[in-house]
């Protein structure tokens, strides 16, 4: 009886303290993938470049996340139970943190089993804009936002010390498994943020015990934890003893792919024990790689070879015949030329000179960029919001962005842009010279683009002159503003249109606002978009600020890069996602049919 | 000797504070703001500012100057800006992988080269001797590039030869499996100027009055070629590959970079492009030393090799 007794204890707190899938995944399976660039560190707050970023994503857990297969993309509970409570008119997010997520075992926590709580993402949040971090690349995320984190920032700036036992009202640990946000003003994008990679949880002990070295000692509660790290050569990641297995359902009216949904159905994840990633920056290394099975997946591949494996999107019939899963899309980015706002001779907001940047606008060939240049990886863009986010309008199509350079020549003329010394190219009214300095990167490889920016402005008659700088002298140069023409993109730090237009609002002219373009309707609208749910009222704002960008011209809107993804045919449940970087924990691969096929 | 050796090193002195001074100057003048690369997608001037203040670059240049005199004294030339690695920690991992590949390279190149070299001084103007330097020729006149991309192309994908690319954490499995190709492309390319300088070194040793005169003593063939020319030749060839230590630590970045070997070739590279002051002052003032160092040895190798060099 006795007996009896203890060992339904046993069983009750085993229980208790187990999570509610165990952990499944398969040691002796290892995953070849690989990164097309190098990692710099798994420190979520100090780095924000590409490589580090699809690491530390399956080591630490946000507290929202994007579901793995709706498309448009949606946001899903991550660490959190569900989604937040927003109250106070938008102003407070309150997060439920599901109990028992465990932090991977480490000397740290001196034996003991490590749990979540709220008072943990108090603290990497702080982490975010605590400017010894590496200058705090991710801090535009909360900076001006959360009650009491500005007056912290300047009393670290003057003490030259982030004070993290300082609480604030912006962040707060209700109880040990309530978080909540507090913020200064109504933002309908904190649940965006809490799904962005930067906003993972690390513990403050083990932080504050590696010091530096946390950058290769991360510590994390994800699916995946490190196992070993050649620094920028080769990166093993190995399941996560301590995290909860997780099951995939398709969220209540999302379009997911449904035979992938199929493929994850019933199953707990990860499946695949370990994780064996190498850094291959060669694209013909890389692919030659894959086509010998020595990689599984290959995400991202260069565009030359997306082009020879799938010249129109779909795959050559020998790679179909081979049975290898290919997927294109969009990862939600924009690039553009742009000009100088300030410039005397492109820039300003006269007639004349919104007529000469709509002539330029008209000479532009987007599709020969998209099929030559982009050796067809890119398809035109019409807005400046990348595809693939929150207020993109695919159906959108803006009537300035046409190749039609007989109507800018017309344009050129109306507003007195001839050619007075008959020499061949225009001058500016009042036969002042005109000639376009395009600043571009002296390093970058853009034969290319010159040629297309030389055809283009050939065309209207203009004198173009191309000017290589170094990156160092070309950002000095465009944060100074001593520039006429550059080039410019961006990829999307959170899947929202916000995003992509904080990049024209005119109090961010300079740093972030490079073409130093100000149009007060803009700013209004950016500023009423900003903090508005998603709404159809929101995405008519959203195309009105679309057409007052392209009525103005400050950006010649280029292209959306597509990114093919191309998998070997034992991968079950692969489908990349275009901006959450956590897919490792969804993937398998059918051991059998691998090994029959390479021996291993 | 001992004096001579004294006296070498103390001259060693004045070049490597000629080497800081030059590599502060040139770093200072185009080696562009790595602030600006740190920053990430936004230039923003304030963390532009920070960053620069937490990497010591807004100190004034005299200050900026004497922590680079203190780091070449110490040795300690502390993190790597844009990994914030340890600089000793990246060049003590990195170093031998480069090694892996280069001092076979270097060795085989030797033995090949020297080889081809003798065979081809001792047949001088015969068919093989011309046909050899033409292939030499056209061998040199091949980048290095092409070597590497048809060479990965055909031998490692197409004939599965080799493993396309990698590299392990053991010494056995690199040499034996990883090392390979990359080493046969890297020979396909220095085999040939060596080989031409060496045959030009021996050649010319065959028509010195000491070769005439052995001969004339009626010393066979393969005595004046392998006693007499050989050990002549040898004075030459050694400096030639002496000069060709430092490399072994350098590595090759082209190859490093194709064939994904985490050799120190492509971390020079990439500091540079990244401004990563700290690396490419450890690395630069490193193969100063050690060049100043082979140098001095190869001085001692000539007393050596012939007792009729006098040390002064």
């Amino acid at each position: 009886m006795k007996f009896a007794t203890f060992a339904s204890l046993v069983c009750l707190v085993a229980a208790a303290f187990s999570p509610a899938n165990a952990q499944v995944a398969d040691m002796n399976k290892i995953l070849y993938a690989y990164l097309r660039g190098t990692e710099t560190g798994f420190d979520p707050a100090k780095y924000s470049d590409t490589g580090s970023v699809e690491i530390f994503k399956s080591i630490y857990e946000t507290l929202l996340g994007y579901d793995y297969l709706a498309r448009p993309q949606m946001l899903v509970p991550g660490a959190a139970e569900a989604m937040p409570e927003v109250s106070e008119g938008g102003r407070r997010y309150t997060f439920k943190i599901r109990p028992g997520i465990y932090f991977s075992d480490d000397a740290v926590f001196k034996g003991r089993k490590r749990e979540l709580v709220a008072q943990d993402y108090v603290y990497s949040l702080q982490r975010l804009v605590d400017q010894n971090n590496r200058g705090a690349p991710w801090d535009f995320l909360f900076k001006g936002k959360i009650i009491g984190l500005d007056e912290k920032i300047a009393e670290a700036k003057r003490t030259g010390k982030f004070n993290y036992d300082k609480p604030i009202e912006g962040f707060k640990a209700v109880d040990r498994y309530t978080f909540q946000v507090n913020l200064t003003r109504p933002d309908y994008l904190i649940p965006q943020m809490m799904g962005s990679p930067a906003t993972g949880a690390v513990p403050r002990e083990a932080v504050e015990a590696y010091g530096d070295d946390f950058d290769g000692h991360p510590v994390g509660t994800g699916p995946y934890r490190l196992r070993e790290w050649q620094r920028r050569n080769h990166i093993v990641l190995e399941a996560n003893p301590n995290f909860r297995g997780i099951t995939y359902t398709p969220p209540a009216g999302a379009k997911v792919d449904e035979p992938i949904a199929a493929q994850l159905a019933g199953k707990t994840f990860p499946r695949i024990g370990v994780i064996d990633i190498r850094v291959i920056e060669v694209p013909q290394a890389a692919w030659l790689a894959f086509d010998s099975k020595q990689l599984d997946v290959m995400q991202e591949m260069g565009t030359a070879y997306a082009r020879m494996v799938a010249p129109d999107g779909v795959l050559l019939q020998k790679y179909q015949d081979r049975k290898l899963q290919f997927y294109r899309e969009s990862q939600g980015n924009t690039y553009w030329h742009m000009f100088n706002m300030d410039d005397p001779v492109v820039g300003g907001y006269t007639p004349e000179k919104i007529g000469l940047r709509r002539a330029i606008s008209y000479a532009y060939d987007q599709q020969w960029e998209a099929n030559i240049v982009k050796q067809g990886q890119a398809m035109p863009a019409q807005t400046p919001i990348g595809p693939e986010v929150e207020g993109y309008d695919a159906s959108y199509r803006n009537s300035f962005y046409r190749l039609d350079p007989a109507y800018g020549n017309a344009i050129l003329d109306k507003y007195g842009y001839k050619d007075c010394d008959n020499d061949g190219f225009r001058e500016a009214p009042g036969c002042q010279p005109l000639l376009i300095t395009y600043l571009d990167q002296s390093n970058r490889d853009t034969r290319d683009y010159d040629e297309m920016l030389q055809k283009m402005m050939g065309s209207l008659g203009i004198r173009l002159k191309m000017d290589k700088k170094t990156f160092s002298d070309l950002v000095k140069q465009r944060q100074a503003g001593q520039y006429m023409m550059s080039f410019g993109g961006w990829n999307l730090d959170y899947p929202d249109a916000e995003n992509f237009m904080q990049l024209l609002y005119g109090p961010n002219a300079g740093p972030v606002n490079e073409a130093r373009f100000k149009n007060k309707e803009f700013d209004q609208l950016y500023e009423q978009i900003a903090s508005m749910p998603p709404s159809a009222e929101r995405n008519a704002k959203l195309i009105r600020m679309s057409k007052i960008v392209a009525a103005q011209a400050p950006w010649i809107l280029t292209n959306h890069a597509l990114f093919s993804h191309i998998a070997q045919p034992w991968m079950i449940g692969y489908r990349p996602h275009p901006s959450s970087k956590e897919y490792w924990q969804y993937y398998d691969y059918d051991q059998s049919m691998r090994r029959s096929m390479t021996g291993r | 000797m001992l004096a001579f050796i004294i006296r070498r090193v103390l001259q060693m002195v004045p070049t490597v504070i000629g080497a800081i001074l030059l590599l502060f100057v040139l770093f200072n003048l185009f080696g562009g703001d790595p602030a600006n690369i740190l920053v990430g997608k936004i230039q923003d001037p304030e963390k532009i500012a920070a960053i620069r203040a937490s990497l010591g670059l807004d100190q004034p240049w005299w200050i900026q100057l004497w922590l680079f005199f203190k780091q070449v004294i110490t040795f300690d030339f502390g993190n790597s800006w844009s990994t914030n690695e340890p600089v000793s920690q990246l060049i003590a991992h990195r170093a031998p992988v480069s090694m892996t590949i280069m001092l076979q390279v270097w060795l085989l190149d030797a033995l090949i080269a020297v080889s081809l070299a003798m065979a081809v001084a001792y047949r001088r103007g015969s068919l093989t001797d011309r046909a050899i330097m033409g292939i030499c020729t056209a061998a040199m006149s091949i980048s290095l590039l092409l070597y590497v991309v048809v060479g990965q192309y055909v031998l490692g994908f197409k004939l599965d030869l080799f493993p396309v690319l990698g590299w392990s954490d053991s010494f056995v499995t690199n040499v034996v499996r990883y090392a390979p190709l990359p080493v046969m492309l890297l020979l396909a390319v220095s085999v040939a100027p060596s080989l031409r300088l060496y045959r030009s070194f021996i050649v010319e040793e065959t028509n010195q009055d000491y070769t005439r005169t052995a001969r004339a003593k009626g010393a066979g063939e393969h005595r004046v070629m392998f006693v007499h020319v050989l050990r002549n030749a040898t004075i030459p060839i050694a400096t030639y590959m002496a000069m060709q230590v430092p490399q072994l630590f350098v590595g090759s970045f082209l190859i490093e970079k194709v064939f994904s070997i985490p050799g120190l070739g492509q971390e020079i590279v990439e500091s540079v492009m990244r401004s990563d002051f700290p690396v490419i002052k450890a690395i630069t003032i490193s193969i100063v030393i050690l060049t100043m160092v082979i140098n001095l040895v190869v001085d001692l190798l000539y007393k050596a090799l012939d007792p009729r060099v006098e040390l002064k």
